[in-house]
C-alpha cells in the first residue's frame, strides 16, 4: 500500500490539511508542537481506527472520541480521507474514516477484500517507528533493554503471552503446594491421633484393627475410610457423645509435649543449626554457588528423558553419557551436598513438628466449638495461623526470614497463657461430658480416623490433580518458550544480517568489522554488538548514543522490511533522528534512498539539517516536502510548501497577489539555496545567528558552481577530452546567461514582499522574476533524478560534481 | 496461479494472505508440539488453540482449563 493523497479535517491539532505524496517519500518538517505527529496519528487512525499514542501506559484518562477531534470540534467533524494504491489493484482507491464511527472504514464494497490484509497488518503497527521508541531503546538500562528491543520490534505481545503463561504456571504451582501442605497437615493429624511419627499405612491399619477388636470387629486388610467400621455392631452407640474426654485428654497431653521444655529445646536446637548453616552458606559465595549448581544438576538429572537433550541448553547428548556427567558433577559437589542435605533434614524435621502441632490443634479446636468456648477457640486459631505462616516460609525455603527471629519461633511453639486455655477446655469438657467406656473410645477413635482418612483420600486426590495441572502449566510454558526462542531466533537470524548490512552502510569504514548478536533469551532478547573487533557488548556499553540511534533505526528497518513486505510499502518515521551526526545522517539518507527501493517513507522531523539532507540526498523530492510553522488552536499549523513552490506562486500570481508570491519566492529560495550550498560545500559568509539571507546564499551557490565548472573544464583539458570540454562549455554558457539575468532581477524580490506605494509591482513586472528564479533552480538540480548536484570528496581531494543517478557528472580530477 | 515470493508470502490469484504475526507463529509451533505430548489430549489442545485466536490469552481461562 502506498499513500497518494491525504486529507485531514478537524483532527488533533489540525483544522484542514491536504497533501499529495503521490506514492513517493514525503517529509513534514517543523518545530516541536507544530502538528507533525498529528499527521502521523491521522494515518494511524485511518488504517487502524485507533491512535497508538493514545493507548497504553499513562493514557487512562484519554479517550479517542473526546481527545481525537480538534479541540473546538466534535467527533463527527473529524474526518481522515486518503487515496491509496493497493497491491493487486490497478486503480487507486479512496478510503475514509471518521472519529464519529472509528471502527468503520468507509470504502467501496468491491475493494473491502483487497484492503482487509492491509488493515490487518497495519493494526500490528509494524509500519510506524516513533521517536519515543528509539529514545526508550537508547536510554534503556541492561535490565530493560531486552523489553525495549521487543517494543522496537513490535513483538511485545509475545512477551505479554509469556508473562501470562508464567502467571498460569505459578498459580497452578501454588495450588499444588497448597494441596501438598493440606496433605501434610492431614497426615500429621492422623499421625498425631495414632501416636506415630510418620505416616505408615501398616501402623495405622494396626491401630484400626486394635480398636475394631475392642468392638468385636474382624481385622481389615486394606486402609480405606469407608471400611474402618465395616461390620461393627456398635454403630448406634456413639453419636450421642460429642466429646470423648479420653481422646481430648490425649490431644491436650500431646500439646503439652509440644510446648514442653524438652521439645522447645529440641526445636531451638534445630533452629540454631538451620540458622548457622544458612549463615555459613550466605557468607561463602563459593559454597552458595556450589549449592545452586548442585540444585540445578539434581533437577537436571531428574528431568532427563528419552529425547537425549540437555534439559537446560537443549544440546543433544547420549542420555547415558549425560546422566554419568551429571552424577559425576554431583559427586564433585560433595561438600555442598552435605550442607544441602543437612538443611533439608533439619527443615523437614521442623516441618514435621509444626504439622503435628497443627494436626493436634485442629482436633482440640473441634472440641472448643462444641463447648462454645469462643475465646479459647480464637486463641488457638490465631496460633494455628501463625504456625501455618512459619510452615510456608520453611516449605518455600525462605527461612531464616526476618519475621521469624529465633525468640519469636520459641514463642510460636509455646504461646503465653496457653496452659490456662488448655485447662479451661479440659475442665469445661469434664463438666459437660462423662468418662467414656473403652468401646466408646474405640468407636470414637475409628470415627475420628474415618473422617481424617476421608480428608486424606481427598487430599491425595487433590494433590494428584493439582500436580497434573501444574505439570501441564509447566509444559505449556516451556513449550511456548521453546517455540518462542525457535521462531524468534529464526526471525532474528534473518534480520540480523540485514541489520548488520544497513548499519555498516551507515558507518562505513568506521565499523568495517561490525557484527551483532541477536538472540531470544529467557524473558527478553539478548542484543549485543561488536565494537571494532574487540568483542561483543551491550549496545550502550561502548557505542555512542548516535551509534545506538542508528542501531535502533537499522534494527527496526530490517524487521519492518521482513514483516510488512508485499502489503504496506509505507514506512512512517516519526521524528526518529536524534543523536546522529551530520555525516552519518547523510549515510542514512543514502540507505533510505538506495536500500529500500519501492518503499514509501513518510518522515517527520523538527531537525532542519536532517530535513535538508533528506532532500539534497534525493530521499525526498522537492515537491514532497512541507514545513509546518506558527501553529494556532484556531487554524492548526501554517503550511509552507518549500519544495515545489512554483504551483503555489503561480496561484498567487493568478490572484494578482504579488506580495504573497514574492514572500514565497524569497522564503523558498532561501531554503533551496541553503541546500544547494550544503551540497556543493559552497563558502558562505558566516553568521553567528545562522540566519542567512537570500543574497548570502545565492552568491555562494553561484560562485561555487562557476568555480567547480571551471575545474571540470580544466580536468577535461588535462585528459584531452574535448567532447566533454565542449559539453561543459555549453553548460557554462547557459548558466552564465541565467546568472546574469538573476543578478538583474533578484533585487525585485525583497521590495515586492511588502505592498508599497512606491514599489507597486504588477504581474507583468514580477512574472519574469519568477521565471528567471525557476530557471536558476533547475541549474542546481538533475532534471532526471531531481537530486541536488553535490561534491564527491575522497579524503582531502574533490573528485567530481554529481547527482545521485549519474546523469550529471563532472570529473574534477586532472590527469 | 500460486507464486511464492522471497519473503514466504503466498499470492494466490489476486488475493493476498496476510503473513502470520510472530505470536501466531509461536502458538502454531507450540500447539503442534503439544499435540505430540501425552499430557495433552487433542480436545485440550483444540481448546487452547481456540483461546489463542481471540487477542491475548486470559490467564484465568487457561488455569480453569488446565485444572478441569
Amino acid at each position: 500500500m502506498k499513500l497518494l493523497e491525504l486529507e485531514i479535517h478537524n483532527f488533533r491539532g489540525i483544522r484542514n490539511l491536504s497533501i499529495k505524496p503521490q506514492g513517493e517519500n514525503f517529509l513534514i518538517y517543523g518545530p516541536n508542537g507544530s502538528g507533525k505527529s498529528a499527521v502521523v496519528d491521522a494515518i494511524d487512525f485511518l488504517l487502524t481506527g485507533q491512535i497508538s499514542r493514545m493507548k497504553g501506559k499513562g493514557t487512562k484518562d484519554i479517550n479517542l472520541k473526546k481527545h481525537g477531534p480538534h479541540v473546538d470540534y466534535s467527533a463527527k467533524d473529524a474526518l481522515i480521507k486518503a487515496t491509496i494504491k493497493i497491491h493487486g489493484l490497478e486503480e487507486s482507491v479512496e478510503i475514509r474514516r471518521s472519529l464519529d464511527n472509528p471502527t468503520k472504514l468507509i470504502c467501496k464494497e468491491s475493494i473491502k477484500d483487497k484492503i482487509q490484509p492491509v488493515l490487518e497488518l497495519a493494526s500490528r503497527g509494524q509500519h510506524v517507528l516513533t521517536r519515543r521508541e528509539i529514545l526508550n531503546y537508547v536510554t534503556a538500562d541492561s535490565s530493560t533493554r531486552g523489553k525495549q528491543i521487543q517494543t522496537l520490534l513490535k513483538i511485545t505481545d509475545v512477551e505479554k503471552t509469556r508473562n501470562i503463561l508464567v502467571k498460569v504456571k505459578n498459580s497452578l504451582k501454588n495450588n499444588y503446594q497448597g494441596a501438598k501442605s493440606s496433605l501434610n497437615i492431614i497426615s500429621a493429624t492422623i499421625n498425631s491421633n495414632i501416636g506415630i511419627e510418620n505416616f505408615d499405612e501398616g501402623k495405622i491399619l494396626n491401630f484400626v484393627n486394635i480398636n475394631r477388636d475392642v468392638l468385636d470387629g474382624t481385622p481389615i486388610k486394606e486402609l480405606k475410610s469407608n471400611t474402618l467400621k465395616e461390620e461393627i455392631k456398635y454403630q448406634t452407640l456413639p453419636s450421642d457423645i460429642k466429646i470423648n474426654i479420653q481422646l481430648l485428654k490425649n490431644d491436650l497431653d500431646k500439646l503439652q509435649n509440644i510446648k514442653s521444655d524438652e521439645n522447645i529445646k529440641n526445636i531451638d536446637n534445630i533452629i540454631h543449626k538451620l540458622q548457622d548453616l544458612k549463615v555459613k552458606i550466605s557468607s561463602d559465595h563459593k559454597l552458595e554457588d556450589a549449592l545452586d549448581h548442585l540444585k540445578l544438576t539434581r533437577l537436571g538429572l531428574g528431568l532427563l528423558n528419552a529425547d537425549d537433550n540437555c534439559p537446560l541448553c537443549d544440546t543433544s547428548w547420549e542420555t547415558r553419557n549425560l546422566k554419568e556427567h551429571l552424577e559425576n558433577k554431583i559427586n564433585l559437589l560433595k561438600d555442598a551436598a552435605e550442607n544441602l542435605d543437612r538443611i533439608t533434614d533439619l527443615s523437614e524435621n521442623l516441618i514435621l513438628k509444626i504439622n503435628h502441632a497443627i494436626g493436634t490443634l485442629n482436633e482440640i479446636i473441634k472440641s472448643t466449638e462444641i463447648l462454645e468456648l469462643m475465646e479459647e477457640q480464637k486463641i488457638l486459631e490465631v496460633w494455628i495461623n501463625d504456625l501455618k505462616i512459619f510452615l510456608s516460609t520453611l516449605e518455600e525455603d525462605n527461612y531464616p526470614d526476618p519475621k521469624f527471629e529465633h525468640n519469636i519461633v520459641e514463642i510460636l511453639f509455646a504461646p503465653v497463657n496457653l496452659q490456662v486455655v488448655l485447662d479451661n477446655i479440659y475442665s469445661s469438657a469434664c463438666e459437660n461430658f462423662k468418662e467414656p467406656s473403652e468401646e466408646q473410645t474405640a468407636w470414637d477413635n475409628l470415627t475420628r480416623l474415618e473422617e481424617n482418612l476421608k480428608n486424606y483420600e481427598k487430599s491425595i486426590n487433590d494433590c494428584k490433580k493439582s500436580f497434573e495441572s501444574y505439570e501441564k502449566g509447566e509444559i505449556l510454558l516451556n513449550t511456548f518458550l521453546e517455540s518462542k526462542n525457535s521462531i524468534l531466533n529464526n526471525l532474528f537470524a534473518e534480520i540480523k544480517d540485514r541489520f548488520v548490512e544497513l548499519y555498516k552502510q551507515i558507518h562505513g569504514i568506521d565499523e568495517r568489522e561490525f557484527d551483532a548478536l541477536l538472540i531470544s533469551e529467557g524473558a527478553g532478547v539478548d542484543f549485543k554488538v561488536d565494537f571494532h573487533g574487540r568483542g561483543v557488548n551491550s549496545p550502550n556499553a561502548l557505542h555512542s548514543e548516535g551509534h545506538q540511534d542508528t542501531m535502533g533505526i537499522c534494527l527496526y528497518l530490517a524487521l519492518a522490511e521482513r514483516l510488512i513486505q508485499g502489503f504496506i510499502d509505507l514506512i512512517i518515521l516519526d521524528d526518529v533522528m536524534m543523536s546522529v551526526d551530520a555525516p552519518h545522517r547523510r549515510e542514512i539518507c543514502n540507505l533510505l534512498a538506495n536500500f529500500f527501493k519501492g518503499r514509501q517513507f513518510f518522515i517527520t522531523t523538527h531537525d532542519q539539517t536532517w530535513a535538508r539532507q533528506l532532500q539534497s540526498e534525493g530521499v525526498i523530492q522537492s515537491r514532497n516536502r512541507i514545513e509546518f510553522s506558527n501553529w494556532t488552536i484556531e487554524d492548526g499549523p501554517s503550511l509552507n510548501i518549500l519544495g515545489d513552490i512554483w504551483d503555489i506562486i503561480e496561484e498567487d500570481l493568478t490572484r494578482n497577489d504579488i506580495p504573497a508570491a514574492a514572500a514565497k519566492l524569497r522564503r523558498g529560495s532561501e531554503e533551496y539555496f541553503s541546500q544547494v550550498c550544503a551540497s556543493l560545500h559552497a563558502p558562505v559568509r558566516f553568521k553567528f545567528n545562522g540566519q542567512y539571507e537570500l543574497g548570502d546564499l545565492l552568491n555562494g551557490a553561484m560562485s561555487e558552481y562557476r568555480s567547480q565548472l571551471k575545474h571540470a573544464k580544466s580536468a577535461a583539458r588535462s585528459w584531452e577530452n574535448f567532447e566533454e570540454l565542449e559539453r561543459l562549455k555549453k553548460i557554462e554558457d547557459h548558466s552564465k546567461g541565467v546568472f546574469e539575468r538573476i543578478n538583474l532581477e533578484r533585487w525585485a524580490v525583497n521590495p515586492a514582499v511588502h505592498f508599497n506605494q512606491d514599489n507597486d509591482f504588477t504581474l507583468q513586472d514580477f512574472k519574469p522574476v519568477v521565471d528567471t528564479f525557476r530557471e536558476l533552480f533547475s541549474i542546481f538540480q538533475c532534471n532526471k533524478c531531481g537530486t541536488f548536484l553535490h561534491l564527491v570528496i575522497n579524503g582531502p581531494k574533490v573528485e567530481a560534481v554529481k547527482c545521485d543517478c549519474g546523469n550529471v557528472t563532472w570529473n574534477l580530477k586532472d590527469k | 496461479m500460486i507464486i511464492l515470493n522471497i519473503m514466504g508470502v503466498y499470492i494466490i490469484g489476486e488475493s493476498l494472505k496476510v503473513p502470520k504475526t510472530v505470536l501466531e507463529d509461536v502458538w502454531l509451533n507450540t500447539l503442534s508440539k503439544l499435540r505430540d505430548n501425552p499430557n495433552f489430549n487433542s480436545e485440550l489442545v483444540e481448546t487452547i488453540e481456540s483461546m489463542t485466536k481471540v487477542d491475548l490469552i486470559n490467564s484465568d481461562d487457561i488455569i480453569d482449563l488446565l485444572k478441569s
